[in-house]
């Protein structure tokens, strides 16, 4: 799944504060390997209520920087564990996973280009 | 129709925190999302507020309960510990000598967790991702009820 970021929306949020913004989404990749690991071990466990909580995490984070599809795919895996669905829930996982390290290519390349330079999907 | 007008007009209440040492410019914010903590603390201080952060339920309620505690709280729903709306309860329940205002954050959205919210405590909710003019703009709400809690106490 290709990687939609609505940087103007972003950049809305934080009020046009460009460092802040580059600080937050910093942040968000400094926090995700821990992230990853807590969601891998929890679906190889099949502990549906830790997974639910560690999809919880990271949905909050996609919404603020404007990567909406994010955004929906986690609060799909956290319904998805809510109703304890292993193939679902492990297909999301998946599909989540590839998304932020979309995200991530897409964000590291579109640093330094003007807002109006960066394509949604 | 026409009203009778007292000569004497309350003064209005002033909007922002008059300064740091004032209990109102200080917020206690409770939020376990790294992104989300920093971007709250970032605009707070920008504003000159003094932020106490904490990550989970409990901090937030100890915090919350000392003698010299904000008036302002910020509290994010889901956090380990204790829940956003548990705090709320839990603070509501203690006897306190001053209102403190809380401004819950959360991704819920439907009417069953609003009402949750509010029913727990909360003196407002603020839907996340939220835009910062409209926090701050309920900020004030909060800093504006605070103060007229405070003269209605002091009359």
């Amino acid at each position: 799944m290709p990687a939609g970021w609505n940087y103007a929306a972003a950049l809305e949020r934080v009020d046009g504060d460009e460092l802040l913004l580059s600080e937050l989404i910093a942040l968000f990749f400094e926090e995700y390997p821990k992230f990853a690991a807590r969601l891998t071990q929890s679906l190889s466990q099949k502990d549906f209520a830790g997974l639910r909580e560690t999809a919880h995490s990271p949905k909050g984070g996609l919404g603020y920087l404007g990567a909406v599809d994010g955004e929906a795919l986690a609060l799909s895996l956290e319904q998805a564990s809510l109703s304890r669905d292993p193939a679902r829930a492990g297909e999301l996982v998946a599909q989540l996973m590839a998304y932020i390290e979309a995200l991530r290519q897409l964000m590291a390349s579109s640093a330094g280009e003007p807002a109006d330079a960066i394509r949604l999907q | 129709m026409q009203f009778a007008c007292s000569e004497e007009l309350p003064k209005p209440l002033p909007l922002a925190p008059s300064d740091n040492s004032d209990s109102l410019g200080r917020v206690l914010v409770a939020e376990d999302d790294p992104l989300y903590r920093r971007a709250l603390q970032h605009f707070l201080a920008s504003k000159g507020y003094l932020v106490q952060l904490v990550s989970d339920g409990l901090q937030a309620l100890q915090h919350a309960l000392a003698p010299d505690a904000p008036r302002l709280l910020v509290l994010d729903w889901m956090m380990p510990g204790l829940s956003g709306p548990e705090v709320c309860r839990r603070l509501r329940a203690a006897p306190r000598d001053h209102y403190q205002y809380i401004l819950l954050l959360t991704a819920k959205h439907t009417t069953a967790d609003i009402v949750e919210g509010l029913e727990a405590g909360a003196d407002d909710y603020l839907t996340k991702p939220f835009n910062v003019h409209e926090f701050f703009a309920r900020m004030h709400v909060g800093e504006r009820m605070i103060k007229l809690h405070d003269s209605l106490f002091a009359a």
